[in-house]
């Protein structure tokens, strides 16, 4: 049992032991370096190469050691809310926070296993509102945060007050770490799938597994699409859409059946009629649904009414799926 | 000699309402075994009350709620050794429990006379420390005891004979050692089922390890129904004496680490009941508690009720 002022064993890896190894040439030697335990790694990790410049950074200040969390420790950080990040493929989080005056903001890198999904976990995370940042990856600021993909990472910036300075200051670390990371990215193809007229780009949103999609939208409980590429968008329209994929046009036809036994078992769905293809359905809570095939993907639209412009959207969607076949 | 007779009291109403399950009942304050309830130590609480009270003043919310249940004294008596559990998750805006509100519950329960008041935690004091609920704690009187999650030795295996998936739970050696047990919440999304509220919040209790078994596989095929009915279970075997919840500004978004969108009920909610809690604070950004796995598989447990026509119902505003 730990009491007041003892350290902990599992603690995060501090910043001062490994600049043991890492010697005084580290710009980052100006983090303090309080609260040492024993590294586990034995070879000293860099975190000069994930944080930025502090030049850049307009007189923001590390305002205690870096740490690092890797794989399952994740937990250790994001008790009770890593999970998502290990269905997208985490790879390790670096914090490290900053001060100026009495503002304080937190830059937590997440490294993910791929430029997909840190894309997916930055499209689920900045939500659909916000601010648009102007940077070569993609920022959006909303409220007091932001979040930046670039590549297989997601940066995710808190300032703890709204002040002027503050969130200045929020833009000024977002700059320095987007001029920090190489390269950006393209977009997962399947994201482009949805890109027809009426989408509101900022809605996009892609998972990659049940998780998320629970996050997004509750049609189940359990995993019963088990596709783990899905991408989402909203339209002008009011409609919501869910693509998703599966490996070929034989297994989505597979997958199409038992989703559909599925809906047509839940209580929560009650079926209007079936047309060329298409199951038509009413949610408990009075929203229309419309499932269809086309080619290897699922689709699956969601919208307050049933008219003709959630018709005509269904067509354009499947004639954009089978004209990339 | 109080605590020696309310541990016989329990073990006789378990052993009655064929509750034998629970787990330290000389701590854990159900309707049937409430310490001191047999020997009229305490004046009872109304256990068929949520009290919401809206404002802007944490510290006179929280005072106001626990007075609508009856005051603290329903809860703890002179000598009562109490355990609180805030949620202490990420000084994130909208992540943990806002400090005035354990600060007021600790100085109510020093007011009923507690022996002492113990934060019982197996995550980082930085996690304490930077959200301000140490030194709330402290300054308040309260000791923080942070156990390590990752020494098994510091857990104690405990059956769960009702639990549907869940069939042992593995919970703080220390926890045994109180007569109250006081939960504090704060409600908010969670990107794993949803919501937490008052049951999601005993898993602050449970070991990691044990945790981890709340999911499935390797994330990759995790299961909402498991997870949720895994807490459900939990909750079996471990009761608060009250639960006093943070409704006050929480993340509907990002959680339950954020950050993410912030919602504004402003609101202390306290009670007994903690399905009925949870259902009224889902139902504070529209969701339906039906639609939380967690808070129907509690309903079906019988821990409390799920349609809040059915509770009394007290909204209150300073």
């Amino acid at each position: 049992m730990i009491e007041w002022g003892e350290n902990r064993s599992g603690s995060p890896i501090p910043m001062a032991c490994l600049l043991i190894a890492l010697a005084a040439s580290l710009t980052l030697c100006q983090c303090g370096s309080e609260g040492v335990t024993p590294p586990r790694r034995a070879v000293a990790f860099d975190f000069a190469s994930y944080l930025p410049e502090i030049s850049l950074l307009d007189q923001w200040t590390p305002d205690r050691d870096p740490r690092l969390y890797e794989g399952e420790d994740l937990f250790a950080f994001i008790n009770g809310g890593a999970e998502i990040y290990h269905e997208y493929g985490f790879e390790r989080v670096i914090v490290q926070e900053y001060k100026k005056g009495d503002g304080k903001i937190t830059l937590e890198i997440y490294e993910m296993d791929s430029p997909k999904a840190a894309f997916g976990i930055w499209s689920l995370k900045k939500g659909a509102e916000g601010r648009r940042l102007e940077l070569s990856g993609r920022g959006v600021l909303v409220d007091y945060y932001a979040h930046l993909w670039k590549g297989p990472f997601l940066y995710t910036l808190t300032a703890f007050d709204e002040s002027e300075e503050t969130m200045a200051g929020l833009e000024t670390i977002a700059r320095a770490v987007d001029a920090a990371t190489e390269s950006g990215s393209d977009v997962p193809a399947i994201a482009d799938l949805l890109r027809v007229e009426g989408l509101v780009e900022q809605s996009v949103v892609y998972m990659t597994g049940p998780l998320a999609l629970f996050n997004c939208q509750r049609f189940f409980t359990g995993d019963v699409f088990e596709s783990s590429e899905i991408v989402k968008g909203d339209y002008e329209c009011g409609c919501r859409v869910f693509a998703f994929a599966y490996g070929d046009a034989l297994k989505g036809e597979k997958q199409f059946g038992k989703v559909w036994a599925e809906f047509r078992r839940s209580p929560d769905f009650s079926e209007v009629d079936v047309e060329g293809g298409v199951l038509r359905l009413v949610s408990a809570k009075g929203r229309f649904i419309q499932f269809c095939r086309a080619q290897r993907y699922l689709l699956l639209l969601l919208s307050e009414g049933d008219g003709k412009a959630v018709a005509s959207l269904r067509t354009a969607l499947v004639e954009r799926i089978n004209a990339a076949f | 000699m109080k605590r020696q007779l309310s541990r016989r009291a329990f073990i006789k109403s378990s052993a009655n309402v064929g509750a034998a399950t629970l787990v330290g009942g000389h701590l854990l304050g159900t309707i049937s075994c409430h310490p001191g309830g047999e020997s009229g130590q305490k004046p009872s609480a109304d256990t068929s009350i949520v009290a919401a009270v809206t404002g802007e003043d944490r510290y006179a919310q929280t005072v106001k709620a626990i007075e609508v249940l009856g005051g603290m004294k329903c809860f703890v008596s002179g000598g009562d050794r109490v355990c609180i559990l805030p949620n202490t998750q990420r000084n994130n805006p909208g992540a943990f429990t806002n400090p005035d509100i354990v600060r007021a519950v600790i100085d109510l329960c020093a007011q009923a006379g507690s022996e002492r008041v113990d934060c019982l935690s197996w995550l980082p004091r930085e996690s304490w420390e930077s959200t301000g609920l140490a030194q709330a704690a402290k300054g308040a009187g309260a000791n923080l005891k942070l156990v390590d999650g990752k020494d098994e030795s510091l857990f104690r295996a405990v059956a769960v004979p009702r639990g549907k998936i869940l069939k042992e739970a593995c919970l703080m050696e220390l926890f045994f050692e109180y007569d109250v047990f006081i939960n504090i919440p704060i409600t908010k999304d969670h990107a794993g089922n949803k919501f937490t509220g008052t049951m999601k919040n005993l898993m602050g209790l449970n070991s990691p390890r044990s945790n981890r078994t709340f999911h499935t596989g390797n994330f990759k095929n995790d299961n909402i129904e498991h997870l949720d009915q895994c807490i459900a279970d939990l909750n079996t075997v471990v009761a608060p004496t009250l639960c006093v919840v943070d409704a006050t500004e929480f993340i509907i978004t990002n959680g339950p680490f954020g950050p993410g969108k912030l919602h504004h009920p402003e609101k202390v909610v306290a009670g007994q009941d903690r399905v009925a809690i949870d259902a009224y604070c889902a139902s504070l950004w529209d969701l339906a508690p039906k639609e939380i796995v967690m808070i129907a598989a509690g309903h079906e447990h019988g821990l409390g009720e799920i349609d809040l026509s059915r509770k009394d119902l007290r909204e209150i505003v300073l």
